[in-house]
């Protein structure tokens, strides 16, 4: 088995080293830039995409030349038992991966840490395990995709979802997704790998896992096909929903796109909460529209990988001073740029000179969580603004919320606009431009906006600027809850008045589609799908932002009775066409139950596996024949064997 | 009313009354009393403690007071909140019903105006122009975007159309000028295209474009001014008349019966005047000029008669030491000496509704609106006088003491006495000033401080000034010169410069009058500084340049170092941003940068050339985004000072232009200026608490880039 990786892994050495060559001078060229821990979102992409694409290409490569007309009956006559020799080639493989994609990394930290002029801490190498897996994952992928007659191997490409999340989560959860996922690919790998390559898995566990992992990309492409089906034909006839006119998507939350800012009024305010209805539509023909972004964006988790960080440093330009914030001592550090001495230290109640022994520093003087920076001098954690001043060395509250409330994202701002604005799970609030900027003191808002409601899915908050005052527009798809889109209008006076003045549900859904259309992918996949990977995805959102949806609330969700009605007669055509093609191929009664309940769970998911995974057509035609051919294969293989 | 401001009243009266009559030194010797009259005024004054720089540069909450045309209504703007708060809201006050009403609230409006019939305001707002249905719905409602950087802007209300306004748009696809008449349902009507820029235009009784004033902006031009008739439906201009570049030319009115323009103008005259000038003949009728020749036409009240269907000049008022106010026929100059007999005959800013009748003038139901600002008071004062009852009320007395108390202003009897005063040139040209003396202090024994204006076409009025009392109130005697360059004293006062700048005839002026003070007994000599800002940062620094022994120190906000450089490239400035060119005048009163003997010659009597001479502490304030004094010019001048070892410097606020922009600012500027005089001329000084004051004090602290003088 030694001998079988050695020489596996010379195989494909050169290549190997000149790849972590050339991703070695990727990492140089853009570290000269900004360090790869400043991650950069093109840089630090990049460089994983090469390490997919690279791992992807070695694993294919390597299966493929193996699998070649003489090469296959070469590797698996071995007198090495099939898991042997599939680890011996898998680990060769995977050794190369992590040479190649481990060591630059590694290097350019090192280098990094040793310049000592940028903070390299233990999440930073972190990013190197990280990374690794990532690669692994992709050669596993790779070697499952060529040795597994089933397109499902290939589809399995989807948990990449998982290990590519960039909302901070902690270090070891990341660790563990990427783990988890290796694992289970390297075990199809490895379960994919046998002298009969035509069979399909039979065993139950292995179908399973199978179907568990492509299913992601089934539903997926399923979803994306509606664009053969259904929008593509329409648009080319001219029918498609979005080429409606105003007036055909009366009703339809899409009518937003078209209105103009009278019709808006028009449409959504309330006479009797706010009789001079028609005046507002006047002042509101000319009112110049801004947008407020009113996403919710995670802090960072303590000691996470830096390629979900979302922020690096504050940059003392006038003297050469990078401060970078330390996990684990939970405090800027500032290093000079030129020399890489150490300038101070920063905690959220001053400045600490770089003598100052950081052990004596307390908890009450360090930051109790990890902000996030802002041009240059703001601090943000999720309820207070600090400024920072570098050249008089102090740090201020600049803003701060009461207890309960929290910032969603950064300042927002636009060039011609004289206030910024920020805004919290309760409100917006909007602060003078100029007082903001200038003043190293404590700001008040110029205007608090409480929100009546602040929905889920809701991006953009449009505010309107007229001359008493600001009008905000908060609209969703899921505005009154869950498939139930709406918009509000809420009007802030400058005189202090802040007037609801109406909401309006589009009773007639989002956009004008077919509800089987907008709701594809509960029909198709009511359980594994929308239940089940849609709440895996919210397990990585902050329970703190109003898009994420618990377990309990996505059950709670109510479809139109079509898209039940579909999901079941769904269920119920894929449940028999799936009993019938499995009594053809002659199952089990435990198979039988096995794919049913594999229906139950997956539905049309399922069912695609189920096709994925069977020669389902040869049975078709000619059932008897196909069992005797694979048989035949069987006796063939086994002969050459002994 | 004070007894001090009665008496000081009366001797003023006194003195202008002996001044009537012409004799050189009788004037003189009347100069010299009234200089020596008010000195004892001042010291017999009981003195005032310290007070809050925040109470004394305060502005009042109630502020742009105006009559309606149709002299039935006030509108004002009223601050609301505390000072942070930045809002403030329109109020409508019924004069006959007494009542008040607010409008609406806004957070930024750069202007206020009238419709004709009343019944409206248009808002100039940051977006465009607004209007407000005061009756109907006084919520505003954006009727037109106006794009400055395409020079689109308003031109005033319609003529004709009571109820619309002008203004200019530009056209991106036809690459012209579109005038535009809007009305307050939003309804626009194209009046005129045109590729032609211009800078004014007159409307004739339908509304149509009649005259376009255009600067000349061909090669080789003299600066003029040109005026076109506009011909109705054709694109031709004919020229009318053309203007000299020294000749204000601003059209007022067109008279479509009599064929005749109405302009503000000094032609044939070394003052400015209101004219008839007659498109048939091409000749110039002067309506009014100063009884006093002394000067310009500042304002005038024009009436419309409909029988005669023409418009009147009602009233001429004239700045010259005060704002002095003529009628122009028996029976307005009858009411005017009757008010100036109840309020005090100075500084007296009388309105009448513009669209009443001539007839209707002196009727029951009309109202004509004063408004004073005397130097002793830091409020203005606003009037109703009905003419039929001749009955003064002040019906915003009381909504303007009750808004001011949450954040009180300096009172009558805190405020330091202002003055006029008259003294030579070397040359024996006759000049003007102000003088604030602090209250209760020996003058003679005082520190003074010479705070030229800027501009330097510009000039100081007597009006209450609250960096002056600040300064007073430190005790120091402030001293304003009106120098050669001035405006509003006549041609020959704005001219006399002969580009004479640094070294020359306008810092001889400022020095003159110095030297006028200090041998009249006001001031010590070994205690005198130079302040000022923008061409009186420039004379700050020629001041310590080229009289090195007789400043102790001096304060330049945005001060340029060579007036040749800096109108040469401000000039450059205005050419790229209005599109206008005002290359003549700017080399006729500067100098002419393309003649490089004269630029050479120029600079040679700058304060940049003789940095070295500097022996005293100098102060510097720079605005960051200054687009008229470039900021790199400051920094440059600033750092060849630090250079020799000066005692310099510089405050550079973030966020100013010109000048400064913001409260903090504003305050940081005061205290840098209190701290200097406070540090070299030994007055008095609140210093800033670090925690009381901590936004200010980090402000400054921040922003101080060079301190050799430890301002903080």
């Amino acid at each position: 088995m030694y001998d079988l990786f050695l020489s596996e892994f010379k195989r494909f050495r050169y290549y190997a080293l000149a790849a972590s060559a050339a991703l070695f001078g990727f990492l140089i060229y853009f570290d000269g830039a900004k360090p790869i821990m400043a991650n950069v979102v093109e840089h630090v992409i990049g460089y994983v995409g090469f390490a997919i694409l690279l791992s992807l290409a070695l694993s294919i490569t390597q299966m493929v030349l193996h699998k070649r007309k003489g090469h296959w009956a070469f590797l698996v006559h071995r007198p090495l038992p099939e898991k042997s020799i599939f680890f011996a080639i898998a680990g060769a493989g995977a050794a190369l991966v992590l040479i190649t994609v481990a060591t630059p990394v590694l290097l350019v930290l090192i280098m990094n840490d040793l310049k000592s002029v940028d903070l390299v801490e233990s999440r930073h190498y972190l990013f190197i395990v990280h990374v690794s897996l990532v690669a692994l994952f992709c050669y596993f992928l790779g070697l499952f995709t060529v040795l597994n007659p089933s397109w499902s191997a290939f589809l399995t490409i989807g948990l990449l979802f998982f290990v590519m999340v960039s909302d901070p989560i902690s270090a070891s959860s990341n660790l563990a997704i990427d783990a988890v996922c290796v694992i289970l690919v390297a075990y199809l790998a490895m379960r994919s790998f046998k002298v009969n390559l035509s069979l399909h898995f039979e065993r139950k566990r292995d179908i399973f896992l199978t179907t568990m992992a492509s299913n992601i990309t089934i539903i997926a492409l399923l979803y994306v096909s509606q664009m053969l089906f259904y929008h593509l034909p329409l648009f080319v006839i001219g029918e498609h929903p979005d080429s409606y006119k105003k007036e055909q998507l009366a009703g339809y939350y899409a009518q937003l796109w078209q209105l103009d800012n009278e019709e808006l009024i028009e449409l959504v305010v309330d006479e009797q909460l706010y009789p001079e209805k028609e005046t507002l539509k006047q002042q509101m023909e000319l009112a110049p529209r801004y947008f407020v972004r009113a996403q919710y964006r995670a802090l960072p988790e303590r000691g996470q990988i830096f390629h979900q960080d979302k922020s690096y440093a504050l940059e003392d330009r006038q003297n050469s001073t990078r401060w970078l914030f330390s996990h684990s001592e939970m405090m800027f550090i500032g290093k000079h740029l030129r020399t890489g001495e150490t300038q101070g230290y920063i905690g959220p109640n001053g400045f600490y000179n770089a003598d100052v022994n950081l052990q004596t520093i307390t908890s009450v003087d360090r930051f109790t969580a990890i902000p996030v920076v802002e041009r240059d001098h703001i601090i943000r954690t999720h309820n207070t603004l600090y400024t920072v001043d570098f050249e008089k060395q102090y740090i201020e509250v600049k803003h701060k919320l009461n207890d309960g409330e929290y910032y969603f994202d950064n300042m927002q701002t636009a060039a011609n606009v004289p206030s910024v604005a920020y805004v919290t799970n309760l409100a917006v609030y909007i602060f003078d431009k100029a007082d903001f900027n200038l003043a190293n003191a404590y700001s008040e808002p110029d205007m608090v906006i409480e929100h009546y409601r602040m929905p889920s899915n809701l991006h953009f908050i449009h505010v309107y600027e007229l001359v008493e005052g600001y009008l905000l527009s908060y609209h969703s798809s899921d505005y009154f809850g869950f498939d139930k889109p709406g918009i509000g209008l809420v009007y802030a006076k400058h005189d202090g008045e802040h007037i609801k003045l109406g909401e309006t549900e589009f009773s007639r859904g989002y956009r004008p589609l077919p509800n089987l259309i907008s709701h594809q992918s509960y029909w198709m996949s009511p359980i594994a799908f929308t239940l089940g990977f849609k709440t895996l995805e919210s397990l990585s959102k902050s329970e703190l932002s109003p898009d994420t949806v618990t377990f309990g609330q996505r059950l709670s969700f109510e479809y139109p009775s079509s898209v039940y009605i579909m999901a079941l007669l769904t269920w119920f055509v894929c449940a028999v066409l799936t009993f019938i093609l499995g009594k053809k191929q002659r199952h089990s009664v435990t198979k039988l139950i096995f794919w049913q309940g594999i229906i139950a769970v997956f539905s049309l998911g399922g069912f695609v596996s189920f096709l994925l995974m069977h020669r389902w057509r040869e049975l078709v035609r000619k059932p008897k024949a196909e069992n005797t051919s694979t048989q035949s294969v069987s006796i063939k293989a086994a002969s050459s064997t002994s | 009313m004070s007894f001090d401001t009665i008496l000081c009243r009366v001797v003023l009266s006194l003195v202008f009354f002996l001044s009537l009559f012409p004799s050189a030194s009788a004037s003189e010797h009347a100069h010299d009393n009234q200089l020596t009259q008010f000195i004892k005024h001042a010291e017999k004054l009981s003195s005032v403690p310290l007070i809050n720089r925040r109470k004394i540069l305060a502005k009042t909450r109630v502020f742009d007071v105006q009559l309606s045309p149709d002299g039935q209504f006030l509108s004002y703007r009223q601050a609301e909140g505390d000072e942070d708060n930045n809002r403030s809201s329109i109020w409508l006050y019924d004069i006959k019903q007494a009542t008040t009403k607010k409008l609406f609230t806004y957070k930024a409006l750069n202007a206020l105006y009238w419709a004709h019939n009343s019944r409206a305001l248009f808002l100039k707002t940051r977006n465009g122009i607004a209007v407000s249905r005061i009756f109907e719905n006084p919520s505003p409602i954006l009727l037109v975007k106006l794009t400055h950087q395409e020079k689109e802007r308003w031109l005033g209300s319609a003529r004709g159309y009571d109820d619309s306004f002008m203004v200019r748009l530009w056209d991106a696809h036809a690459d012209e000028f579109v005038i535009t008449r809007i009305d307050v349902k939003g309804n626009k009507t194209q009046v005129y295209r045109t590729k032609q820029d211009f800078s004014q235009v007159l409307f004739n009784r339908k509304g149509e474009v009649a005259f376009l004033k255009v600067t000349n902006n061909l090669p080789n031009n003299k600066g003029e001014k040109f005026v076109y008739a506009v011909k109705h439906n054709s694109k031709q201009l004919d020229k009318v008349w053309a203007c000299r570049w020294d000749d204000p030319c601003s059209l007022r009115w067109y008279d479509d019966k009599n064929q005749r323009l109405l302009l503000r103008t000094n032609t044939q005259s070394n003052f400015e005047h209101f004219a008839w000038f007659d498109l048939k003949t091409k000749a110039f009728n002067a309506l009014h000029q100063d009884p006093e020749k002394f000067a310009d036409v500042a304002f005038g009240n024009l009436v419309f008669n409909a029988k005669k269907s023409e418009l009147i000049l009602a009233t001429a008022s004239y700045y010259g030491d005060y704002m002095r106010t003529y009628g122009i026929n028996a029976q307005i100059q009858q009411h005017i000496a009757f008010i100036e007999s109840q309020l005090g005959e100075y500084n007296l800013n009388l309105h009448l509704p513009e669209r009443v009748d001539t007839e209707l003038l002196f009727s029951k139901q009309t109202n004509w609106f004063i408004t004073i600002r005397k130097p002793t008071s830091a409020i203005r004062k606003y009037y109703i006088y009905s003419p039929a009852t001749e009955t003064l009320t002040q019906p915003l007395a009381d909504i303007i003491d009750t808004a001011n108390l949450a954040q009180p202003m300096m009172t009558d009897d805190i405020i330091s006495p202002k003055s006029p005063i008259r003294y030579q040139a070397r040359d024996g040209f006759n000049l003007q000033g102000y003088l604030t003396l602090p209250r209760g202090v020996n003058i003679k024994q005082a520190p003074l401080v010479v705070y030229p204006h800027g501009g330097p076409w510009s000039r100081d009025y007597a009006n209450y000034n609250a960096l002056e009392q600040l300064l007073a109130n430190r005790g120091y005697i402030v001293f304003k010169p009106n120098f050669r360059a001035s405006t509003g004293f006549g041609k020959a006062y704005k001219m006399g410069t002969n580009n004479d700048f640094g070294n020359g005839t306008t810092q001889n002026d400022i020095i003159d009058g110095v030297h006028f003070l200090l041998n009249n007994g006001v001031g010590d000599k070994d205690k005198l500084a130079i302040v000022g800002h923008s061409f009186g940062g420039f004379s700050t620094l020629a001041g310590l340049t080229f009289t090195p022994n007789l400043f102790k120190v001096g304060v330049a906000g945005a001060p340029p170092s060579f007036m040749g450089r800096s109108a040469k490239f401000y000039h450059r400035f205005q050419k790229k941003t209005q599109r206008e060119s005002r290359e003549y005048a700017m080399k006729a009163l500067v100098v002419d940068w393309d003649d490089p003997k004269a630029f050479a010659k120029s600079y040679e009597k700058s304060p940049d050339k003789h940095i070295e001479n500097i022996n005293v502490p100098l102060i510097m304030w720079a605005g960051q985004k200054d687009r008229r004094v470039f900021i790199v010019d400051v920094k440059d001048y600033t750092l060849r000072a630090d250079e020799l070892k000066k005692r310099v410097s510089l405050f550079v606020d973030p966020k100013a232009f010109h000048s400064p922009n913001s409260e903090i600012g504003t305050l940081a500027y005061a205290y840098l200026i209190e701290k200097s005089l406070a540090t070299y001329l030994g007055g008095k000084l609140m210093p800033i608490d670090k925690q009381i004051d901590k936004a200010l004090y980090r402000f400054i602290d921040k922003n101080l880039v060079i301190d050799h003088n430890d301002l903080i």
